[in-house]
Parts: structure tokens; sequence; C-alpha cells
């Protein structure tokens, strides 16, 4: 049932970004955030591909990305759950590869170092706000 | 008695007429800037959508017409049962018509106005929680509906003892055959009410990315009407299943005065539902008005024409990976024959018409 707690993703329709891309990494940002806590049972793929009037492919792809890295497990009949707030295991140049990349646009875009460290608290204060620590 | 038997069928038809008369200016609810719920245009009404508009009045006078020779046959052949089971279908099939009609022409009038928003939104919100019957089911008034079904069957089985007991008249033997058709009646709408709950708990609900808190508040006051609603009505079903089966058990026994008491009970409670749902219909104006929902529809992206199958002109559609039961086509929306929710429609209204069938033989 909704509630005016009931964490939200935007999806932008007109954005470059794949739909299922945009819903794994909406996701994982609630899960990062603490929002959707462990054990917290989520939308069933027909629920949420219904709702964005996609088919349900587009859904269960993003799913299956987050099952793939261990933050959610998929059970047959009770749907998906909330497994876990850490990904597995992955080596700290893997993890790395995404936040150079990401950098690399800041720095592509002229934007100075203290903007770009900026932002970057920012965006790391936003993520881990109300996650207990 | 022919008055009696033909009051029912009556009734219905008066009840088509006047929803008739309430969608014949609904497009123009909310103004000449809107097609029902659509904005179009400024000259829309004398330009683009006249064509749309003398349409959508002519599609509204066709399920009238549909059955007009069968009931003018069924009424001059003096079949009354007849009638009152195929003008009672007809309404049942006007009023998924009118609601199929509705949202089709919406998406025509966008299509017809070319009306483009300056900025048209692009994102949506979608809510992270799970859309489940159990969360809007309330215990009590289940428990109600169970024991009170319990408590009927329980009288039907009765007045079956007394009707095959030795020197049994014909009447209790009448009067057990009645409860049964009535009893299969009632249950089978109170299944097409739980049916209906279940399709507006689970019917898509996206947010818009501004406004996401009205829109929010007044969804929620929309669907606690309608299952309040459902409620009411399956409430109702059952009163009058357990009223109908005491009756039919204990009625032969009971002084005038004490059947006249209980019929009278029976009759105030209906009423006194029916003021109940006004005053909750009511209610959800009062926040249409202050939440103004048909403004927010603009803060919706517009949907993609849903890539598959199109049968019947465009009307039709097929697609098992489309979860959702109307898309949008070409020509303004279709159903998606796929969809366990057009199964189950399907099912429930040839459920309706073989019941109709076996009463009638």
């Amino acid at each position: 049932m909704h509630t005016l707690k009931t964490p939200l993703l935007t999806i932008d329709a007109a954005s470059r970004k794949p739909i299922y891309e945009q819903l794994a990494d909406g996701l994982k940002a609630l899960i990062a955030r603490g929002e959707l806590r462990e054990g917290v049972t989520l939308p069933p793929v027909r629920q949420l591909a219904a709702d964005l009037g996609v088919n349900l492919n587009t859904v269960a792809v993003a799913y299956r990305q987050l099952q793939d890295e261990g933050l959610i497990t998929v059970r047959h009949g009770s749907g998906a759950v909330v497994s876990s707030r850490t990904t597995v295991e992955q080596s700290e140049e893997e993890l790395r590869k995404p936040l150079r990349s990401a950098l690399t646009q800041l720095v592509l875009s002229g934007m100075s170092m203290a903007r770009i460290m900026r932002l970057v608290t920012e965006e790391l204060r936003f993520l881990t706000k109300g996650v207990s620590k | 008695m022919t008055a009696i038997l033909i009051s029912f069928p009556a009734i219905l038809f008066v009840f088509r007429l006047q929803l008739l008369r309430r969608l014949w200016r609904r497009p123009l609810k909310n103004g000449e800037g809107f097609f029902l719920a659509q904005r179009v245009g400024p000259d829309f009404y004398r330009a683009a959508g006249a064509p749309l508009f003398r349409r959508y009045h002519a599609s509204l006078l066709v399920p009238l017409f549909l059955d007009a020779p069968l009931a003018a046959w069924l009424v001059f052949t003096e079949r009354y049962v007849g009638l009152q089971l195929e003008q009672l279908l007809a309404m049942i099939a006007t009023i998924a018509l009118y609601n199929l009609m509705m949202v089709h022409y919406s998406a025509r009038a966008t299509a017809v106005s070319g009306c483009q928003e300056d900025r048209p939104a692009t994102s949506l919100q979608l809510s992270m929680a799970p859309r489940r019957m159990r969360d809007y089911t309330i215990p009590s008034v289940e428990s109600v509906i169970v024991v009170a079904s319990l408590l009927a069957l329980g009288m039907l089985i009765r007045s079956y003892a007394d009707s095959a007991a030795p020197g049994a008249s014909d009447g209790s033997e009448d009067a057990f055959r009645g409860g049964v058709v009535a009893t299969v009646w009632l249950f089978y709408w109170q299944l097409g009410f739980l049916l209906l709950k279940g399709s507006f708990v689970h019917w898509r609900m996206p947010l818009p990315a501004n406004r996401t808190e009205d829109f929010r508040r007044w969804r929620t006051a929309w669907l606690n009407h309608y299952l309040k609603l459902f409620d009411a009505v399956r409430l109702l079903c059952s009163a009058a299943l357990l009223a109908g089966m005491t009756w039919v058990a204990y009625a032969h026994s009971w002084p005038l005065t004490v059947q006249v008491m209980i019929g009278g009970a029976f009759v105030l409670v209906v009423l006194l539902s029916v003021v109940y749902l006004l005053r909750e219909e009511r209610r959800l104006l009062a926040t249409e008005r202050e939440l103004k929902p048909v403004e927010m529809v603009k803060e919706f992206p517009r949907r993609p024409i849903a890539e598959g199958r199109y049968l019947a002109g465009g009307l039709l559609y097929f697609n098992r990976d489309n979860p959702s039961v109307l898309v949008r086509s070409d020509h303004g929306i279709a159903l998606n024959l796929a969809h366990r929710a057009t199964y189950a429609g399907v099912a429930y209204f040839a459920g309706l018409i073989a019941l109709a069938v076996w009463q009638a033989s």
C-alpha cells in the first residue's frame, strides 16, 4: 500500500540511458541510501512494466542484473526481495572503472576540480544519508 | 404480475438511458479546452474535433440500438424472464463498452488535436510498493461475507430437506429452486465485484515527476472510494443472500407482520448503503475539486505506441509480453487480448450468458 514514505524511483523516457539501466541504477541508489532495506519486497516485474508501459523483459533484465550483483534475491512465487546492501565482491580496480569514467565526463565538461569535488561529496552525502552505519 | 416482471428490465433500461445522458456531454465536463481528460486546442470542437465529437455521440447510441430488436421481440412474445436477463447482460456490456470508449476517445482526441504541451513531460516516478490485494482486504468485511454465506447455505440445505420430506408441498420445492437460482446469481455477482476490486488494485499507477504527492493523494482517494463501493456491494449481496435464504427456509411459518418487518429491514439496509455511498462520492468530488486531477494529465509523458500484432483495425492487440490491458495504438487504444484480465473479463461475461441461459431454460 502506498504511504508518504514509499520510496519512489524516477525514470526519464527522454534520457539516452536505456530504461532497464535507469531502473537498475535507481534501485541500487535506493538500496544504497537505505530507502529499500534488507528483506523488503520489490514490486513484481509485471507491475513496474505496466506502470512504465514497457515490455516485461525490460524490467526483468534490470532485476536480473541486480540479482547477479547480489543485491536482490528473486524467489519463485514471492517475488524479488532486497537481500544485501553490498554487491558481490569486486576488485578495487573493477570498482574504480565506472568512477573513472564518470569523473572523465565531468572533467571533459570543463568543470573545475573544486566543483567536481563538491559534486562528488554532495552525491556521496546524499547516498549515505539515512544509512545506519 | 406482468407489471412486476417488466419493472426490473424497465429500471435497467432507464439506468442505461441515464448513463447515456450523463456521458453525452462528458467530453466538455472540464471546459472547451478539454475533450474528456485530454487537453485540446481552442477551436477543437468547431474544427478537427467536430467529426470526433459526432462519432463519439454515435458510438454512445450503438449499445442501445444493438439489443433493441431482441428486447422488442422478447416484449412482444411476452418472454419476460428472458427480457430481464437480456437487459441485465445488455447493461453490463454497455458499462464495459462505455468505459473502453472513454479511454479510446481520449486517445483519439490527443491524436486528432495534435495539441502538444510546450515542454512535454518526459519523466515519471515509480512507486516501489507492491500493489497486493491483501493490503486492501478488510478482515472484518471478509469475515461477515464468509459467515453470511455459510449461514445462507445452511438455510438452503434446510429448505432442501423440507422440500424433499414426504408430504412436502409443491410450494416448498419451488421455494428451494428459487433459492438455488438466487444463491448462484448472488455468488456470481460477488465474484464479479471481487474481480473488479482486484483489477482496480492492480491497475497501472505511474506517478508524475511534478505534483507527485497531489496525484498520489487523489489516486489514493479515488481507489479507496471504488474499493469501498465494491466491498459495500459484496456485503449487500451477502445480506441479500442471507435474507433471501432465511425467507426461503422460514417464511412459511412466519406471520405476515414478521415478513413485512424483515423485508423492511432489508430495504433499510439498502437505503443506508446508498446514503453511505453517496456521501463517499461527495467526498471524492471534493478531493477532485481541490486537486484538479485533470490538470495533472499533462505531467505524464505520452506512452509510446505499443509494438505487436494488431487486429480488428487496430482496436485489438495481441502481445503476451506487454503487461498492459489497454495499450496505445495508432487509432487510440487497443485491448490486449493476451492479458489475463481480458481472459478473466471474457470468461466472466461468458459465465453470465451461460447462467442466463440456464435460468431461462
